[in-house]
């Protein structure tokens, strides 16, 4: 709180007296690599999106440019069985209907590729669901900063004590003929038997909560989120959702990680933190393979 | 490593048994005060004419010289002032002033004779009178001390603008800094563009930055003495600045007809709030949304008492303030934030001079840092939503006491102690409203420090120099008790009739304090915490070696000196971590520990001054790095204001009677920044950069030229009038305050609405934020 308020002098003054230009800057060193983007759950499959890295600061980059579609892509179950996975379309492979993913199972992820060698993940489990309770959506009269009607809503959660979840939490105004996520302004979680508060942050529409917000307790996720009017398209009218939905998504600690670590400070923040390297949970090339689990819960928008 | 400590403090002793000689000496005791106001001065050279005995006035101006035979004259100097020559006939041990008239030249001194000062007393040392910090041109007309303390050997500046100082390889909280003996957490007014030392009502302004006397510690890389005015004795004096941030009242003369007591009070406010004062008003009138304000202020006051011209007390008090407040307003939902911070310090200083031989000094000080954040959230109705206050806070009750024992020919033993009770209240919300948080405040930390030192201090007739002794410094904590042995030891030998000499030292520091700094530019939200079981206290080891010279008349003096430095048990924020985060959360579970430090480095300086001309070159090549095991895999990485080179000019020149010109220029090796090496597609196919570590690449260098003209008037009520131009970054470098790197997606073009919002590719690039880019500045001053 009171650092996003200092962000915001330091802001102000740099309008005031700032000058911005463009400058090269060029890693001598640098060289291409492949990146893995992996994703296993019950809900979705497996997935695999095979691209290379580009050097920062150079040209356009298309990302039809940037997919690897001849490589060599192999899941390995934890007893022993191999699938090799098939080319999809633009660098993304998929098993055949063979795999079926399985909880509380181990898999491993083997590419081979001839120009950006091998590369092999770290094994991912996928993790239980474990949280469900009703929504509580409540509309207030308060006004978001977009001066847009809020809605507040509470999700009362229960985490068994003996899991190690981490969650994401996305939210998405539901329209009549298109989806759209959307922010959750002043969001806390209410936790009887804390006395601390649980540390979270926001990437996108995302909300990702660690796991010692829980500690085995029933908590209440509050949030106050827009009911952002739509605009559809040049001419057409506004429209309002009639559904709101709340995706909770069980990550692993390296997937948690990772969402965390790709969260880059921006303008003026960089004068107080530095970004992270990018957690990988794979040796020989970049990137991550996270197994997920996903719960969602659908509500009518109060009038 | 310690061996050699052991080693190096046992030939200073033997030195010091060596040196000494134990005659039957004369003793010259006494006080170098302004002929006009009666002031004593700081740092002022008094000399015998035929023995090459010297000494300097300390913070009181006293000085004593311990003399085998009565010599027939004696030199008095100082900074700005003409000097005196004494003639001498007395064979007794005498107490007496010396009063030295200032001097309408830029030239420090008009020399006579063969008066000297030694060449050894500048090395490690950066002392500046009040004269000297007015001469170096001012960012915006506001002159500061701490600026330029930074163009001077050895020292950096923070980020652009700031007064941070990083004093070889050392962070701002490693710096203690004193006024009038009191301790400032945060010299930062107004997010750190001036210091909180206002200019009118300092004195002398003293850096240590090697060989550190044993009766300092708690910090680890330097000590920064700031000295106020006592008050001149004999007349009231008023001087009025005004200038484009903040203006400065400035009162002084004596309480009693005696001219025993003297006041001083500096006083001094911002008015950049004056700026928006019409956006204020549409905002209290509802036509506007928003309103911004930012106020800073401080006060100094010192009274001294002379009971005696052996005995004296002064008490000096110091506030100083900061506000910043941002209101916004709707119909249906107000908000209000403001953050406060400041300073409080009171120091009551007693010194006696006692029998023919002691001199002592004892302060007793209370000082009072905090910040305050409080935002707060109300309905339309005005019904609070919720009030969420931050804050943290540290306070000292401290007595000091040294006692100066002179020995005989040009030695003095001192000792004392330091009990320091220090209260720590890290960081601490509370939440109430709709929605509420209670984050209990965090059980209050003490620091509990008892002290003792013991030091002798040698400068012989054959040349040889020695300060060494020890601190033992024992820090009660709240979960443990840490004790830290602390060697000091400077050594020399000075030859040329004093103009060489030659010094090495060796210095070991602790302190019992960590300060959580999102940043190197002092932001008043920074914390400080108190060392614990899981962080312990830091501590730091250096060694120094100097060369330096001067000419027979000192007009121009250069000195070389290299050092090492290490650095345990450093603490950092936890890498990646979100800002947002930081107030709500325990400190400990956000901080990494048992980092380590290195610095090494050569300082050269040139000074030079004539009747006209008065100015240095700095020039320091340097490396300094950090290992903190979560950082970088646990390898040693650069600092961030680790920079390669770092070369100042300085220098100011009377034109005529009227005009002076002033102008320095700074080059810097671009500050330690982490940029990214590669960029790709991530999970949810955003472009997303990589980064390897932390500064893993350099900003493009800094530099700039700043230049000023002063012209002075005396008025037909003899009144004197300074009027001052100038601009700050004279031609306009666009110096990066930070670097910057954006990604930007190509969308098709294409007639459905949504499918634009698909993005087909990307672009990068790299672009700096520069402040400060050629910033003229007119102040005024009156002194009547």
């Amino acid at each position: 709180m009171s650092k996003r308020s200092n962000l915001l002098l330091w802001g102000g003054i740099f309008l005031i007296l700032g000058c911005d230009k463009d400058i090269q800057y060029t890693f001598l060193n640098f060289k291409a690599q492949l990146v893995v983007n992996a994703s296993i759950s019950i809900e979705d499959g497996l997935i695999v999106r095979l691209s290379r890295s580009v050097p920062p600061g150079g040209d356009e980059v298309y990302f039809k440019d940037l997919q690897v579609k001849d490589a060599l892509v192999q899941v390995i179950a934890e007893d022993g069985k191999t699938f090799t996975l098939i080319h999809s379309e633009k660098g993304t492979y998929l098993p055949d209907s063979t795999f079926k993913p399985a909880n509380r199972t181990k898999y491993v992820l083997k590419v081979s590729h001839r120009t950006y060698g091998n590369i092999e993940s770290d094994s991912v489990i996928i993790p239980q669901s474990n949280i469900s309770d009703a929504v509580i959506a409540t509309i207030t009269d308060k006004l978001s900063i977009n001066d847009e009607q809020l809605i507040q809503y509470k999700i009362n959660l229960q985490d068994p004590e003996n899991t190690q979840n981490y969650y994401r939490f996305v939210f998405k105004n539901i329209y009549a003929t298109v989806n759209r996520k959307t922010t959750a302004s002043n969001s806390f979680l209410r936790n009887p038997s804390s006395t601390s508060a649980c540390s979270y942050f926001s990437y996108f529409a995302s909300k990702f909560i660690g796991d010692e917000c829980f500690n085995g307790k029933p908590v209440t996720l509050i949030f106050d989120t827009e009911i952002e009017k739509l605009f559809i398209a040049p001419g057409a009218n506004y429209i309002l959702p009639s559904d709101m939905s709340v995706e909770i998504i069980y990550l692993s600690k390296e997937a948690f990680e990772y969402y965390r670590s790709r969260k880059v400070p921006e303008d003026f923040e960089h004068t107080f933190s530095d970004p992270l390297p990018l957690t990988s949970n794979v040796k020989g090339g970049l990137g991550m393979f996270i197994a997920y689990t996903s719960q969602q819960f659908v509500f009518k928008v109060p009038k | 490593m310690q061996t050699s400590v052991k080693l190096f403090i046992t030939i200073g002793l033997i030195s010091v048994v060596w040196i000494v000689n134990a005659q039957s000496p004369i003793r010259l005791r006494g006080i170098i005060r302004d002929a006009k106001s009666n002031e004593p001065l700081i740092g002022a050279n008094i000399v015998t004419q035929n023995q090459s005995t010297g000494s300097i006035t300390n913070t009181d101006g006293y000085f004593i010289l311990v003399l085998n035979a009565p010599p027939k004259f004696i030199c008095a100097s100082y900074i700005g002032y003409k000097s005196d020559t004494l003639h001498y006939t007395n064979t007794k041990d005498t107490f007496f002033n010396v009063f030295l008239e200032p001097s309408l030249l830029l030239s420090e001194v008009t020399i006579q004779g063969n008066q000297q000062s030694r060449a050894g007393a500048n090395l490690g040392v950066t002392s500046l009178s009040s004269k000297q910090i007015e001469q170096v041109p001012a960012l915006l007309g506001e002159t500061d001390a701490m600026r330029v303390l930074a163009l001077t050997p050895g020292v950096q500046g923070g980020a652009e603008g700031n007064t941070g100082l990083h004093v070889r390889g050392g962070s701002p909280d490693q710096n203690l800094l004193l006024l009038d003996g009191t301790v400032v957490y945060n010299a930062a007014h107004l997010f750190g563009f001036l210091s909180v030392f206002n200019p009118d009502a300092i004195k002398n302004v003293k850096l240590i930055r090697e060989g550190f006397p044993a009766q300092y510690g708690g910090r680890l890389s330097s000590i920064v003495e700031v000295s106020m005015k006592e008050g001149n004795k004999k007349e009231h004096h008023k001087k009025l600045s005004i200038g484009l941030i903040s203006s400065r009242l400035f009162m002084e003369g004596p309480v009693s007809k005696q001219g025993k007591t003297s006041y001083m009070l500096a006083g001094r406010a911002s008015y950049l709030s004056l700026i928006s004062l019409p956006a204020y008003i549409q905002y209290r009138n509802g036509s506007r949304k928003d309103f911004q304000s930012l106020w800073m202020n401080d006060a100094n006051l010192k009274l001294t008492h002379e009971f005696s011209t052996k005995t004296k007390l002064a008490l000096s008090v110091f506030n100083a303030q900061d506000h910043w407040g941002s209101y916004f307003d709707t119909n249906s939902e107000k908000s209000e934030f403001s953050l406060k911070w400041g300073n409080r310090t009171a120091a009551l200083r007693l010194t006696h001079q006692s029998g023919r031989d002691k001199f002592i000094q004892s302060v007793l000080s209370y000082n009072n840092y905090s910040y305050h954040i409080n935002n707060k959230s109300l309905d339309g109705k005005n019904q609070t939503i919720s009030n969420i206050i931050n804050q943290a806070k540290i306070q000292d009750i401290a007595w000091n006491n040294t006692i100066q024992w002179n020995q005989g020919s040009a030695a003095y033993l001192y000792t004392g102690f330091e009990l320091r009770h220090q209260t720590v209240n890290p960081n601490f919300s509370t939440s109430t409203g709709e929605n509420p948080i209670q984050i209990l405040p965090k059980e209050t930390q003490f620091v509990n420090t008892a002290a003792v030192f013991l030091g002798q201090k040698i400068e012989s007739e054959n040349g040889f120099f020695v300060d060494a002794g020890f601190r033992y410094s024992l820090y009660l904590l709240h979960e443990k008790t840490q004790n830290f042995f602390e060697p000091r030891l400077k050594m020399g030998k000075e030859w040329d009739a004093g103009n060489q000499a030659i010094q090495i030292s060796v210095s070991k520091m602790s302190q019992a304090l960590h300060l959580l700094a999102t940043s190197g530019t002092g932001l008043p939200n920074d914390v400080w915490v108190a060392a614990n079981n899981r962080f312990p206290a830091e501590s730091s080891l250096q060694y120094s070696l100097g060369y330096t010279w001067q000419n027979a008349n000192q007009s121009i003096k250069w000195s070389a000196e290299t050092y090492y430095k290490s650095i345990k048990n450093l603490i950092d924020y936890r890498p990646g971590l979100n800002l947002y985060e930081i107030p709500n959360q325990d400190w400990e579970n956000l901080v990494d520990g048992s980092g380590l430090g290195r610095s090494y480095g050569l300082e050269l300086s040139l000074y030079k001054q004539t009747e006209r001309f008065s100015g240095w070159i700095a020039y320091t090549l340097s490396k300094t790095e950090r290992k903190i095991s979560t950082v970088n895999s646990n390898a040693w990485y650069p600092y961030r204001y680790d920079r390669r080179h770092d070369l100042a000019i300085t220098g100011s020149y009377q034109l005529n009677e009227k005009w002076k010109l002033g102008a320095n220029f700074e080059f810097q090796t671009g500050a330690a920044v982490t940029l990214p090496v590669a960029a790709h597609l991530d999970i949810d196919d955003y472009p997303i950069f990589v980064f390897e570590g932390r500064n893993n690449a350099r900003m493009p260098s800094y530099h700039r030229l700043d230049v000023s003209f002063t012209k002075e008037k005396i008025t037909q009520k003899n009144r004197k009038v300074l009027w001052s131009y100038g601009v700050y970054n004279v031609y306009g470098r666009l110096n990066p305050y930070y670097l910057d790197y954006r990604l930007g997606y190509i969308r098709p073009p294409d007639s459905n609405f949504y499918n634009q919002l698909s993005p087909i590719g990307f672009y990068s690039n790299f672009w700096q934020r520069s402040i400060l880019r050629f910033v003229p500045f007119i102040s005024y001053q009156i002194n009547y």
